[in-house]
């Protein structure tokens, strides 16, 4: 059965955009449950869009404010992580410390030399050393190391000139929630620990523990098999290592030396300088020069750490673009086929004056609001999801203002995409050839 | 009425419009397809890793000092011992656990300087050290504990290298630039491909995508360039262990499934006798193995009944549709004498049937997808099959969502008076 317009539906050359929805309100009144349930495909694939976007951009902007933290100003001199055993080891030590001070003088830059080595670590308790060692990347470094990176102490303190010569520590969050798993951060420091090294195990005492800055550690952790083939000089940025003050592990050979330039220009310039004594390290695969020493500008890895995130980011839209693709076509096939159904009615405004543009936005104007409507309906939906994705998954699925109007933006576009094909059969209609073909 | 019957009506309707039809199914098709096409890639690469462990050396951990330590390390043959008893200790079956000395390397004219591209090598190590290395004999034997330092095994590749027809047991040579006359015990079979092409992170390096994408991404992670050609060459000499008690690599084999927790346990123990070692095997194989990826399920999951739901709630409206434009239909079927339980059935039989033929498209889709996205990993042994148990849950919740949206049209049919039907028109 098919209805004909009802009296003051909008006729004439031009229908007003309140005559259109007076007649989008009225077509959705005329077929509540239709229109309810068109409007929830419309609500389904706005739920999705809406979370797919917050977690894909949202894990981004959170990957790009932790890796802000690692220092934006800092250039690395030291060894290529390049695994090749049986061959030589090149000198790094007193005398590149040296060359890097010469390289950097007059700039005002801040130069930490630091030595890492791998050892194992376990709680004291009433002096006794608790459970299993476990591995961990030790550090020693001046007191200025702190100064390479963005991340201050969550408990105690960092080293001062006064602690060099004693048995003290400083520990990452994530080390000390994993050697003191009942302790929270403040009653970690002045806990013992028990290091192993090289030189022989000691006992050296808690002084402070660092901020985590990685945001998802317990994330990327568990997908992070990559962890055991990292080098010590890789490791470093994990957040992960128990530093102790600068000669703690002896004095020579060095694992690292770190320049803090005070502005972007001077470290260009430091760059430049340092590039004449070593090669850059880039990390384009087809430019990478491997050379034993190389100098390392942490804002090069820091941008394509970015970008890599930011394609990441890029590439979750195909999800959400699917999604809404297949709600278009499912929603203009239906369109279409409710158009058949209208027939009579679209005919009779045409025969009282309406334009084929009257008609075709007339078509694109209901589409769009029951797509707007279903959108808007989809916000709270998406919130709901995101909620138990969130306890399930351990996903940082979120739910944020701005990106619900994106997607209320998005809903607009299905609604507008999947009215195309139908308002261009509702235009091309013959009123004549349907009414006659009525009255016959 | 029949069930065929029903069937064969629904059959008709839905080839009078074909196109409609598929795009109307389009949510069905999509969440059948994401249901079904990531456990297609998961199960098929699961089964891969365990079938063809020994070529992508999904059952491999290669350990080497870190160069990057203040403090220069060497591995000994003790530390071999080390990590054996540790994986053990931790209840994994060690296979092989052999420490490896690259004597000498050739590198190819024309190498580039990352110098990780195949290069020939003369590697000392126990008799069981090739095995431990995914080779497998032709010819001749392995070497033995009490064979005298002439004695080596060759890999398939040694002759052409050589410049030589072929090389048998009993045969003697001698290497480039080398004193010592060397007298073959054994022959290895040529690897394959894959095998000589797969690092011992478990990156195909052949593949278009590596060089494009993968390595550069590793890199960025602070995954180290391994300089061990020798790997990927077949074309290295194998002999005994020799006086020398150092090793550049320790090779432990073991189960796939025992990866990662194997590697763990090796480092771990290394790290306590004060030694830092890296520890390469393929990294991303045991996230497929281990189930850490079932994590995602629930995500797979609501994607799944997002799309079920967006299709279900399409067929719905267009059966509401169909309930109207059909009254007249219905009306003369019902004076013909069909009940209004037949009438319903014949609306849940077009329902069903729509969604079963959404559901197949579905499939299709998943396996093309999933087919796509093994071609497109540059990780050796990504392999998709079709998963029998996943698809036939997929397929029976989208039949029964199916079902759902048909009953409210199906209702709605069953309960329209005939009378008013024809008296409509």
């Amino acid at each position: 059965m098919t209805e004909v317009a009802p009296r003051g539906a909008p006729v004439g050359a031009h229908a007003r955009l309140s005559d259109l929805l007076l007649e989008g309100l009225r077509h959705v009144r005329r077929r509540p449950l239709r229109s309810a349930l068109t409007a929830l495909t419309s609500a389904v694939a706005i739920a999705v869009t809406v979370n797919v976007i917050s977690l894909s951009y949202g894990l981004d902007q959170d990957l790009r404010r932790d890796v802000g933290l690692f220092g934006a100003l800092v250039v690395d001199v030291g060894r290529v992580p390049i695994v090749a055993p049986g061959q030589p080891r090149p000198a790094f030590g007193p005398a590149e410390l040296e060359r890097v001070r010469l390289a950097v003088a007059g700039l005002d830059a801040t130069v930490v030399a630091r030595r890492q080595v791998s050892g194992s670590a376990r709680p004291v308790v009433n002096g006794t050393p608790q459970g299993e060692a476990q591995r961990v990347q030790v550090l020693s470094a001046s007191t200025a190391y702190l100064q390479t990176l963005a991340v201050l102490p969550v408990a105690g303190r960092w080293f001062v000139e006064e602690d060099r010569q004693l048995e003290r520590c400083v520990l990452d969050l994530a080390l000390a929630r994993r050697l003191f798993p009942d302790l929270a951060p403040g009653n970690v420091v002045g806990q013992l620990v028990d290091l192993g090294l090289s030189t022989g195990a000691r006992a050296v005492e808690v002084l402070g523990v660092l901020a985590d800055p990685l945001t998802h550690r317990e994330l990327f952790d568990s997908f992070d098999e990559g962890k055991g083939a990292r080098t010590l000089t890789s490791s470093l940025l994990s957040f992960r290592n128990v530093y102790l003050p600068d000669g703690a592990l002896g004095e020579g050979d060095l694992s690292g030396i770190s320049t803090v330039f005070p502005d972007l220009n001077r470290l260009e310039e430091g760059v430049r300088r340092l590039e004449r004594q070593w090669p850059r390290l880039e990390l384009d695969p087809a430019r990478m020069l491997l050379t034993p020493i190389a100098v390392f500008v942490r804002r090069d890895w820091m941008a394509e750490m970015s970008a890599s995130s930011a394609d990441g980011a890029l590439l979750g839209n195909i999800v959400w673009i699917i999604i809404v693709l297949v709600a278009a076509v499912m929603l203009s096939t239906l369109h279409l086929i409710t158009i058949r159904e209208r027939y009579d009615e679209l005919a009779v405004r045409r025969c009282e004056g309406a334009r084929r543009a009257d008609v075709a936005w007339q078509v694109t104007f209901e589409g769009t609001l029951t797509a707007l409507a279903g959108g808007l309906l989809g916000l709270p939906l998406g919130h709901a999801a995101a909620a138990v994705l969130r306890a399930m998954v351990g996903f940082p699925f979120r739910f944020e203002a701005r990106y619900a109007l994106v997607a209320t933006l998005i809903a607009v576009g299905l609604g507008l995409l999947a009215s195309v094909v139908p308002a261009r059969r509702a235009a091309g209609l013959d009123p004549a050839r349907i009414l006659t073909r009525r009255l016959t | 009425m029949q069930v065929a019957s029903l069937v064969f009506q629904a059959l008709r309707r839905l080839a009078r419009r074909p196109v409609r039809s598929f795009l109307l199914l389009q949510g069905t098709i999509w969440g059948v397809a994401v249901a079904v096409f990531p456990s297609a890639v998961i199960m098929g690469t699961r089964e891969a890793a365990r079938r063809d462990a020994t070529v992508i050396g999904a059952d491999r951990i290669s350990l080497a000092a870190d160069p990057t330590s203040a403090l220069q390390v060497e591995l000994k043959q003790d530390d071999v011992a080390t990590a054996r008893r540790a994986v053990e200790a931790a209840g994994v079956a060690v296979l092989d656990a052999v420490g490896l000395r690259v004597v000498r390397e050739w590198a190819p004219s024309g190498e580039r300087p990352t110098g990780t591209s195949p290069r020939s090598a003369l590697l000392a190590g126990p008799p069981e050290g090739p095995r431990a290395r995914g080779h497998s004999l032709a010819a001749g034997r392995w070497l033995a504990a009490d064979d005298p330092s002439e004695a080596c095994v060759v890999e398939a590749g040694v002759a052409a290298w050589l410049g030589r027809a072929a090389l048998r047991p009993g045969d003697t040579f001698t290497l480039p630039e080398q004193l010592e006359t060397l007298r073959v015990v054994g022959v290895t079979r040529p690897r394959l491909p894959l095998a000589l092409s797969t690092d011992d992170l478990g990156f195909n390096l052949e593949h278009p995508l590596y060089a494009k994408l993968a390595q550069g991404v590793l890199l960025m992670l602070g995954l180290p360039v391994v300089r061990d050609g020798w790997k990927r060459s077949d074309a290295c000499v194998w002999v005994g262990p020799g006086a020398d008690r150092r090793v550049d690599w320790i090779t432990l084999r073991v189960a796939p499934d025992d990866l990662s927790q194997a590697a763990s346990a090796a480092r771990e123990a290394l790290a306590r006798e004060r030694i830092t070692a890296v520890t390469l095997y393929p990294i991303v194989l045991p996230l497929l193995l281990s189930g850490r990826v079932e994590r995602f399920s629930a995500v797979r999951a609501a994607m799944f009944l997002a799309c079920l739901a967006m299709g279900a709630v399409v067929m719905a409206n267009l059966g509401l549709l169909n309930v109207l434009t059909r009254g007249r239909e219905i009306a003369v079927r019902r004076v013909e004498g069909a009940t209004r339980r037949t009438i319903a059935a014949q609306f849940l039989a077009e329902g069903l049937l729509l969604t079963a033929a959404g559901s197949a498209l579905g499939l299709l889709l998943a396996m093309g997808l999933a087919a796509l996205r093994a071609a497109l990993e540059p990780v050796a042994g990504f392999a998709w099959v079709f998963p029998w148990g996943d698809a036939a849950l997929a397929v029976g919740v989208a039949l029964g969502v199916g079902l759902l949206a048909a009953l409210l049209p199906a209702l709605r049919a069953a309960a329209q008076d005939p009378v008013e039907g024809l008296a409509g028109d």
